[in-house]
């Protein structure tokens, strides 16, 4: 095979892959974002010294898990009156 | 290589000429057909390098599949050419030495001729293998300079963001590479940061770059004619030292991770 | 007073007659209790026949014909001696090595020779003959063992689930709200049980979490999501065969490999021609290995590898066609 025949190999090879839908779909590669929930059921919003998994005010539940210690989450995140 | 035998007779018969003839043939043919299969995989790989090297460079993004596809149909290539060696092996190498051993002629003939061959059929599968290696460093992400752009667009970021109930500021005191809960200094309300994919791919690449960044310590080690345990201990504490600094959020963890590795490591010596 | 203490160590008190074989060699076998005499005196040719039916515990995969106590007895004293012929002090590994070939040649000579029954034997038994887990084999105990508590409320079998979800193709905020969790719970949890399955030398965790994907389908916060439509294998004729016909589960094996050595994404040239998602695959995967793990029979094995091969074979020439041949096929002996 001369180089050229390589070449043209190579092409088909690169072609394939670039027309091939990939398993999952595309990776979309996203900018950093900064986001805040609110409660969905009274509006008020989440301060960490009242805990994540409920709301404060009316009790909804954010979370419907025990948190434990983690990398940045902490057993001490539960919302106090439902550990 | 042919030839060096001096003692034919206590071995077998004397070679007849025909079988001699034979004998060189086939060889001369095994070598042949074994340099021209080298020939297509060095052509392939002398064009493909640079190939997958420029569509590494050409993109910023952090998973490229398109690079990953390409590199497999080459290695598939060359797997295919190690297939048609071993099944020629198969059907034309060993049944013409088979025959020549039961001819009854001096077995050392025909053992040379077998060995030859197998000399040579070993270089083919170093040459494939080392073509292999060149492939991978070639579509090897540079993580380094992945690592250096994750530096910088936290430099960029970490006083960008702000509290989306008070707007006050919210400074991001280190590099996040998960989604995280953070707290507003002010109004004390919890934010979601989430990073960007760049971010989120320092957990994977620590790793990786920390094992870069030691990879003379273990050399120092597998290159150690006593093989001194202690030379391969201290590699690994180095590893996860310079691991935990890329990421010491992963510390603890890395930390339970490196115990199981000694642990190992001091049961096979 | 010694005897009893004895028998009551090795768990055999009723069991008089075993005690002779403590005193016996490791290598005099116990007599088996299904022989089966063959009393006509026709003209059989064929060379003497081992008749031994041998019956095996499944848990255990030892030999009903005796007792484990009595086996690792003998074991131990073979294995002592394997221990007094070594020249250097050997290593934890080398000594866990020596056991498993005393361990292993004995039981050989206790069952018959039967190499597949010892393979099976030495999957059940792997945690103590190896220090790994094996699949299909219920070695790991998760009770009491921190490393299978759940993080952040998430058990290994709810990651398996949503692991499985997620590879189907549901999206993702779908699938953490049929959890109850937010995003930075979920991607500390995806951090963590990695983690968890490092520290873990026995490779228990990574075991039971490919039980646990086998069956993630059945979650019960998550078996009603549906995939996209892109890979929604509901009602598939295809997916039901590939859980019920071996070989067409080798030979779709067999196509995905061959897909991804001529440039394509394989999991996704399955999906594409045969409805398949890679979730579903894998799952059924799990299975099969499993299967074939609790009766091991390596004849099986090797007319399903070669069976497999000769599939990808065929589909390495259609791929090849496709991209117009393969770079060395003018290339002649």
């Amino acid at each position: 095979m001369e180089e050229k025949k390589a070449q043209s190999f190579l092409e088909k090879l690169k072609a394939k892959a670039q027309a091939q839908e990939k398993y999952g779909g595309p990776v979309a590669e996203k900018e950093a974002s900064m986001g805040a929930r609110t409660c969905p059921n009274c509006g008020a919003g989440r301060a960490k010294d009242d805990g994540l998994t409920h709301c404060a005010y009316c009790g909804f539940e954010f979370l419907q898990v025990t948190l434990t210690d983690g990398l940045h989450i902490k057993k001490e995140d539960n919302s106090r009156e439902n550990q | 290589m042919f030839g060096l035998s001096g003692n034919n007779k206590e071995a077998g018969d004397p070679v007849p000429p025909e079988w001699t003839e034979q004998i060189r043939e086939t060889r001369e043919r095994w070598f042949a057909f074994l340099q021209k299969l080298e020939e297509r995989v060095e052509e392939l790989c002398q064009a493909a390098i640079p190939e997958l090297k420029a569509m590494r460079s050409s993109t910023d993004a952090v998973y490229e599949a398109n690079i990953g596809q390409v590199w497999s149909g080459i290695r598939g290539q060359i797997n295919q050419v190690r297939e048609k060696a071993r099944q020629t092996e198969e059907q034309k190498i060993r049944p013409f030495y088979r025959r020549l051993d039961s001819t009854g002629i001096a077995y050392t003939t025909a053992l040379q001729f077998s060995e030859a061959c197998a000399e040579r059929y070993r270089r083919f599968e170093v040459f494939c293998h080392n073509w292999q290696e060149q492939l991978e460093a070639a579509t090897k992400q540079d993580h380094e300079a992945l690592y250096q752009k994750i530096l910088n667009e936290h430099e960029q970021l970490k006083h960008q963001f702000k509290c989306l109930q008070c707007g006050a500021p919210i400074y991001l005191e280190k590099i996040y590479f998960s989604t995280s809960y953070l707290q507003c200094p002010a109004c004390r309300t919890q934010n979601t940061y989430e990073p960007s994919t760049l971010a989120k791919s320092l957990s994977w690449i620590a790793r990786d770059l920390a094992e870069e960044r030691t990879a003379h310590l273990l050399d120092a080690y597998n290159k150690d004619a006593a093989r001194n345990p202690d030379l391969y201990r201290s590699y690994l504490r180095s590893m996860f030292d310079e691991w935990n600094r890329i990421v010491p959020d992963m510390a603890a963890s890395n930390e339970k991770f490196y115990q199981r590795l000694l642990d190992d490591f001091n049961k096979s010596v | 007073m010694f005897k009893k203490f004895l028998n009551n160590l090795l768990g055999n008190e009723d069991e008089p007659q075993k005690q002779q074989e403590q005193t016996q060699s490791a290598f005099s076998q116990p007599a088996a209790p299904h022989t089966d005499q063959d009393d006509d005196d026709d003209d059989d040719t064929s060379p003497i026949q081992d008749h031994h039916q041998y019956q095996f515990d499944p848990q255990t995969q030892h030999g009903t014909h005796y007792s484990k106590a009595a086996f690792d007895a003998a074991a131990n004293q073979h294995y002592e001696g394997l221990l007094a012929d070594q020249d250097e002090a050997p290593s934890e590994n080398e000594k866990r090595n020596l056991k498993r070939e005393a361990i292993t040649q004995l039981y050989l000579q206790w069952n018959g020779h039967n190499y597949d029954q010892l393979v099976q034997f030495e999957m059940a038994n792997s945690l103590e003959l190896t220090g790994y887990a094996t699949q299909g084999f219920n070695q790991v105990k998760e009770e009491g063992n921190p490393l299978y508590e759940p993080i952040h409320g998430i058990s290994l079998y709810d990651y398996a689930g949503i692991a499985h979800a997620m590879t189907q193709g549901i999206p993702e905020a779908t699938i953490l709200k049929a959890m109850g969790i937010e995003k930075a719970v979920w991607e500390e949890v995806n951090l963590l049980w990695p983690e968890r399955m490092k520290e873990d030398a026995s490779f228990g965790i990574m075991t039971k979490y490919g039980e646990y994907f086998a069956i993630a389908g059945e979650h019960p916060k998550l078996a009603n999501l549906k995939p996209a439509a892109a890979t929604a294998t509901g009602g598939n004729a295809n997916l039901e065969k590939l859980k019920t016909d071996r070989y067409f589960y080798e030979e779709l094996c067999g196509a995905r490999t061959a897909a991804y050595e001529y440039g394509l994404d394989g999991a996704q040239w399955i999906l594409e021609h045969f409805g398949i998602n890679l979730s579903d695959f894998q799952a059924v995967a799990m299975d099969w290995m499993t299967a074939q793990n609790q009766q091991f029979n390596s004849n099986e094995i090797h007319h399903y590898m070669d069976y497999q091969l000769q599939k990808q074979k065929e589909y390495a020439e259609r791929f090849a066609k496709e991209q117009g041949g393969n770079i060395a096929d003018d290339v002649e002996f």
